[in-house]
């Protein structure tokens, strides 16, 4: 469900509706990183082994709560139907 | 509650008697796809009266077609046909033998048959019901469950009739006014016609009131002929 609604807002970002969640993406990986060099435990283990470098699709799933969604003050794009264009 | 209201009549012995107060019976699903083959299921919510249900007979609505029938707690099932189009199943009753009737009204039943419904999208069907039950002495009671909105009695069962539609944008020409979208968009995430919006949801509705550009539809406010957009 989640994955969805990650996937879904990717895809309408991509196509330049929103401005938030490609900083996302790049929010998440950073903060993945962090994450793993101060947990310096278990999980960052695999990571380290790689050269420190996590991978985009673990921070992603990590971070998956801090993508933008709903209750946000305005419709997201996946609800404007095709066709429709909204003042920015 | 309802046996308060109907206690106050003067003709409560003759409601009493007929036991119709306090049964309720109604489709599992609100609403069903409109020319599609599918399984339709009615729950009895309760017997008359104390008495176990002996007995369920559904009229098939007209424009209904291909009626299979399941078998169920009744048992076995029995059908009429029209008189004229002898393939057409017009009735289907639900039986229990009387060694199966319950002693007390403890149960619920659901009964179920597949069946071709209209294609007759933003209507309502109604399966009007005939309900007997039997109590611990073999008496019998009635409950008829025949009246169409606006009529006196106990209400026909009802389904919406929804167009077909898919995951995602699904886009539609409304054949008739809609009195009210959430009878058949509850399960929607949005309806847009031009730019106004309809959500059953009331936090999609704080979003589109939060949205520059988009006005809130009405529930009543799609007429024949329009084209919406609807998300699922
Ligand atoms: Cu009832």
């Amino acid at each position: 469900m989640k994955h969805w609604l990650f996937l879904a807002t990717a895809v309408a970002c991509l196509w330049g509706c929103s401005d938030e969640p490609a900083q996302n993406t790049s929010t998440s990986s950073s903060s993945g990183t962090g994450g793993s060099s101060s947990s310096s435990g278990s999980s960052s283990g695999s990571g380290g082994a790689g050269g420190g470098e996590p991978t985009a699709l673990v921070s992603c799933l990590d971070e998956v709560d801090a993508l933008p969604r709903p209750p946000s003050g305005k419709l997201p794009c996946e609800y404007i139907p095709p066709g429709l264009a909204l003042p920015q | 509650m309802k046996n308060k209201v109907l206690g106050s009549l003067a003709m409560a012995g003759v409601l009493a008697a007929s036991a119709s107060a306090q049964a309720h019976i109604a489709a599992v699903a609100p609403t069903a796809i409109a020319g599609k083959t599918l399984l339709v299921e009615l729950g009895v919510g309760h017997g008359c009266e104390g008495a176990d249900t002996y007995a369920i007979t559904v009229d098939i609505p007209k424009g209904m077609t291909s009626v299979r029938p399941m078998e169920s707690d009744f048992g076995k099932t029995s059908l009429t046909y029209d008189a004229v189009d002898t393939a057409l199943v017009t009735s289907v009753t639900w039986q229990k033998d009387e060694a199966d009737a319950l002693p007390k009204d403890t149960n619920y039943y659901k009964i179920a048959f597949r069946a071709k419904l209209p294609a007759a999208p933003f209507t309502s069907i109604y399966y009007k019901i005939h309900q007997v039950c039997r109590a611990a002495d073999a008496t019998l009671s009635y409950a008829e469950w025949v009246a169409l909105p606006g009529e006196m009695g106990e209400p026909a069962a009802a389904q919406a009739l929804v167009p077909d539609h898919l995951p995602g944008w699904n886009k539609f020409t409304v054949p008739a006014d809609i009195p009210d979208l959430s009878i058949y968009f509850k399960d929607a995430l949005i309806v847009w016609r031009g730019s106004d919006a309809y959500s059953f949801n009331d936090a999609t509705v704080e979003l589109i009131k939060g949205t520059q550009g988009v006005n809130l539809l009405s529930a009543d406010g799609v007429k024949a002929n329009d084209e919406i957009w609807v998300r699922y």
